[in-house]
Order: structure tokens, then sequence, then C-alpha cells
């Protein structure tokens, strides 16, 4: 390097021979940029088409199950939507809410329930917001009745169904895990996603033997590989697994996809 | 170079590097979001936010790394270093944004405070398929954050050069750091070969300059300890030792010596030969890879100047450096490494039948 080319930062412009060495390294980026931003994006597995109604709530006439996970059950078709308030909350909080400002109990009773939907693969959520109580009689005969479908294995990942039906893009794996440790802990009604090799995909909500909430016992295995033996029910349009913490075996992620959905 | 603690000291070449650095974020920002909305339209803003942040944040950081071998393996690239710290301060921005983004979408809004969650909802330190490896982002921000906060030639000053660039070090536990977040998280879920192939790539380039960035930096330490010489003659003074001939020294630069641990830059202009600390005030800069320009020692890195004769910086600046005695006979240099206090006038060595040379 000459004394012409020794570089000086201060000066007002670099050495000729220096200005063209930077101009093709700057020219290096300008390929190199589009090209990795490309590659990079091109790459990625891809986002599940899911929906989350942001900033367009829906107003819908049902009633409010808590049991044994809250739901609405549409007066108009029977649909059964999995109720979850605002933020990383169950639906509980949202209920306890508006029995509070209502100065009644919704369990069993006809609302009209306005909130966010949230949906995806046949399944859908409301984040409830509000609720107009229609009847202060309780309707037990909505309510679906389970249908026992035997023991079953599964394999598959505990989620949050919120998450994972559409208000988050991924909602599962590692990079989720922690939120979904958040929403579950905050009471959202835990789910376990079973996939095929074909690509076929179910949910299944998980609660205790004795119909009440595993959140706790749940959050260990929570974005992992997990086998869970329990009894399957049929619970309107969910699919329903009662099972024991004792039941719940981690495995490693790899062997998820490996086999039947369902043995 | 600045007397006085400007906020930026906005030097021409800084402004043409930071118009350049914003305008290369900006494309690369456009174009990622660009094609996420044509191939992946259903991604959701927030996620578009975070992933983009993220890959740019890292693609900076692997910039910023290979900048400092690529300057000591082909010193033409110089210019990129002048102005890094501003590259530096940027890197922690976008990162920033990444980390604010992915606290809120994974841990806000929910049962605990987002910072007790993000340290809490996973602590599977023992597997490293579980491993939580958004604390080891979050422990990357801190470094940063940490960098570009005393990034400012303010600090530098406080904290001294070696503490300073102690501390600015620590970028490669937070490369390290930021490594295995991208690896134990994204990658995880991913699984692209090109995605791991582009991440491995990164991380070899950010080695091997650094690999052979450290093996030229042995050649230049092996050349700078000086060839073992017979008995001096009493001609030479008490304490002197061999350094080199007058022709090893070039014209207006300088050669490096390592004599009994102490790091000495020679330098040779008009007829004479003077010594000083090779290592600048600011930096560290190594100045025996420098210049004499308008009689002054002009350090590689950053252009800080120190007279040869006193080792100080012209006023008004008061930058001063270590000195030493030189002594020349006939054509071989002698120096005594016995370092005076920093700012010591010390004559310089005349060098015998010196002819000016020729300027082109």
């Amino acid at each position: 390097m000459s004394e012409q080319e020794f570089y000086i930062g201060w000066k007002p412009e670099p050495p000729p021979q220096l200005a063209k060495l930077v101009r093709r390294f700057i020219l290096t980026l300008l390929i190199a940029i589009p090209a990795l931003a490309l590659a990079i994006v091109y790459n990625q597995r891809g986002f599940a088409s899911s929906t989350y109604d942001l900033g367009k709530p829906s107003t819908l006439d049902g009633t409010i199950y808590l049991h044994p996970a809250p739901f609405l059950v549409l007066a108009a078709t029977g649909q059964q939507l999995l109720l979850v308030s605002p933020g990383k909350f169950g639906g509980e909080k949202s209920i306890e809410t508006i029995e509070k400002k209502i100065g009644s109990g919704l369990d069993g009773k006809k609302v009209q329930a306005t909130g966010i939907l949230i949906y995806h693969d046949g399944k859908t959520i409301l984040e409830l917001e509000e609720a107009k109580l229609l009847s202060d009689q309780r309707e037990p005969s909505a309510k679906p009745t389970p249908v026992n479908l035997g023991k079953v294995l599964l394999r598959g990942e505990i989620t949050d169904p919120k998450c994972l039906l559409g208000t988050m893009q991924p909602a599962e794996g590692k990079p989720h895990l922690d939120c979904a440790v958040r929403c579950i802990a905050g009471g959202i009604t835990p789910v376990l996603k079973v996939s095929n090799q074909l690509g076929d995909t179910e949910y299944y909500i998980l609660s205790a033997v004795n119909g009440q909430s595993i959140q706790e016992a749940l959050l260990p295995c929570v974005g992992q590989g997990v086998q869970i033996c329990g009894t399957l029910y049929q619970h309107g349009d969910w699919l329903m697994l009662e099972t024991t913490s004792g039941d719940i075996k981690k495995i490693n992620k790899l062997s998820l996809n490996q086999g039947t959905m369902c043995q | 170079m600045s007397v006085t603690y400007d906020s930026i000291h906005w030097a021409p070449q800084k402004k043409v590097y930071d118009k350049w650095m914003i305008g290369l974020m900006a494309l690369y920002l456009v174009l990622f979001c660009g094609f996420q909305l044509v191939f992946f339209p259903e991604i959701t803003p927030e996620t578009l936010i975070i992933r983009a942040t993220g890959t740019l944040a890292f693609l900076m950081l692997h910039i910023i790394l290979c900048i400092g071998p690529l300057c000591r393996l082909d010193r033409r690239f110089l210019p990129l270093l002048y102005n890094r710290r501003h590259l530096g301060v940027a890197t922690f921005l976008v990162s920033a944004i990444h980390g604010v983004f992915n606290t809120i979408q994974f841990h806000a809004f929910g049962n605990v405070n987002p910072l007790f969650s993000l340290l809490t909802s996973n602590t599977d330190f023992t597997s490293l398929q579980g491993f939580p490896f958004q604390i080891l982002g979050l422990l990357s921000l801190i470094i940063l954050f940490l960098m570009a906060a005393t990034s400012h030639d303010f600090w530098l000053n406080r904290l001294s050069p070696r503490v300073w660039k102690t501390l600015h070090m620590s970028v490669y536990a937070a490369y390290a750091m930021l490594m295995m977040h991208v690896m134990l998280g994204v990658i995880q879920l991913e699984k692209s070969p090109v995605l791991i192939g582009i991440t491995g790539l990164g991380l070899s380039l950010v080695v091997g300059l650094h690999l052979l960035s450290a093996l030229a930096q042995l050649k230049t330490l092996r050349r700078a300890v000086p060839a073992k010489q017979a008995a001096a003659s009493e001609a030479i003074p008490k304490d002197f030792v061999y350094a080199c001939t007058v022709d090893d020294i070039p014209e207006n630069c300088a050669k490096m010596l390592i004599i009994k641990n102490e790091n000495i830059a020679i330098f040779k202009y008009d007829g004479k030969v003077s010594a000083v600390h090779n290592l600048c005030k600011h930096q560290n800069g190594p100045l025996s890879e420098g210049r004499i320009i308008d009689g002054c020692i002009t350090c590689p890195w950053h252009g800080y100047q120190y007279l040869p004769e006193n080792g100080q910086s012209p006023p008004p600046f008061t930058e001063k450096l270590h000195t030493y005695d030189v002594h020349i006979d006939g054509e071989k240099v002698y120096i005594n490494p016995k370092p005076y206090p920093e700012g010591t006038s010390r004559p310089p060595a005349i060098i015998p039948n010196y002819l000016n040379p020729v300027k082109p």
C-alpha cells in the first residue's frame, strides 16, 4: 500500500484505490443481501392458514358451559366454541369478570356473547369480551353429552389452542414453547396436537380424569414431544382426552409423526 | 480525532458510511418483508417483524466480526473499520426491536411479569433439545447494549483503552450465545438444510477469517523479534539492543519490534529514526502499521496522530505515548527498550549519509 493509499477516516475522501475495494465490497453486499433474504424466506416451513379476527368482533347467541372446559354452544347451529379471554388467559377470567358485572352466574345459561373469533382446521375459539344474559334459566339440554370412545395412546405436542388456531404463527415447537407455557398457566385449556405422516392433524382437549383442569401438571411437558395414555371422549365438536399426570411421558420429538395418530 | 466530546463527530466519510449502512439495512428489511408477503402471505405482522429484525441483526453481527480480521489480512478494508461503532450500535438497535417484540409476543399479557416469564417459563437447562434459547438471546442483547452504551470515546477515555477493549471483546461471547440462540431456537423448528447451511456458512466465515488473521498476526509477531547479533561493540551505549537495519524500515513508515516484552514502533522519516510505544492511546491500534503524515505518526485505525520525537499528540490534543532512545551505528539501529514516561521528548537518531528519497 503506497503512502497515497493510506487511509485516514477523518479526511474528506478515501484514497481512490481503497474506495475501489470498498465499492466492490458494497457491490457484493448488494448482490448477497437479496439472495440471502430470498434464501431465508423461501426455505421456511411455512405458516398455518389460521385466522384471528382481530379488530372484528362477532356477536353470537348461545349457552355457556364451564365444564369440562369453558364452551359456548351456539343456539343456531349447535357448534361448540372453546372460550378464552384476551391475553394469555383461559375463558374463566372473562366469564368471572362478566359474572361480577351482571351479578349472576353464567354456567348453563343462554347469553349473547361478543368476542373475537379464532379458527382453523374446523375448530373455532371465541375470545370472549362481553356477554349479555338472555335468560336466567339454566339450559342443561344444550350441553353435549360426552361419548366414550375408549382407551387410547396418543403421541403429539401439548400446546395452547388459542395460539395454535390463529393468534400466532408459528404456534408450536421451541420458539413458541414459552408462550404456550404462559397461556396454559393462565388457564387456557390445553390441547394435544397430533399429526401423522400424511399431514392429517387432530386436536385433543386435555383434562384430568375427574373432569378438572390439568394445566399445572402439563407445564413441564408443554412444547415437547409427549406420549399420553387416557380415555377419549367425543364432546360435541371436540375430542377430549381424560388422563392423569402419571400417564404422560416425554418422548423425542423426532419420533412424532412416525406412527399412527391413535393406538 | 476530536479534542472535545461531540455526541457524534460527523466526518464526511462517517456520513457516507452511515448512509450506505442504513440503505443496505433498509434494502434487507424491504426485501425480506416483500418476499415473506409473496411466499407466505399468512404470516402475522409480529412474526414478520421478529424474523426480519432477528435475521438482519444476526447478519450485521457477522459483518461486524468479519471486518476486524479482513483489515488484518488486507489493510485496504480499513475504511470499513473506521465507523464500525455505528454499525455496532445499529446492530444493537435492530436486536432490541427483535427482543422487545419477542418479549411482548411470547411473554406479555400473561399471569406474570414478562421478564419473569422469559426467565422462568423454560428451565430445562440440562437438555440441548429443550434448552431455553430465549435466555441466551437476552444475555447477548445485554452484552450488545453494554457495548453500544459505552461505544462513545467518552467511555473509552473513562474506562481506559484496555478495559474498554476487554469489555468490547465480549462481542465474541454475545456471538457464541446468539449462534446457540438461533440453533436451539428457530432452526430446531424449521429444520431446513438450507437455513442450517447458511448459519454454518456464517460461522465458518467468522471462524475462518479469525484463524487466517491469527496466523498472519503470528507471522508479524515473529518478524517483530529482532535477529540475534554478536555482542555489540563498545561504541553502542549500555542497555541498547540491536533492532534492525535502517533499510528494514520503509521511509515514513515503521517497523514493529518486541524487545523485552516492550511493543515498540520504530519510525524512519526525514533522515531520522524515532521509537514510540506501538499501541495507539485511542483503541490500542497498531501504530507500526501507520504512516508519518504531515510530520505526525498517524494511526491506521482512526487517524489519531502523535509527534515521533516526543509521542505527544499535536496541540490541542492531549494523548501521549511512551518514547524510547534510539541509536544508529552505521546501518544498524539499536534501541533501549526501557520506556520513558509518556510524552517525554527524546532526540531522534540521525541516519548518516541520508539521501532524501525522491518523491513521485
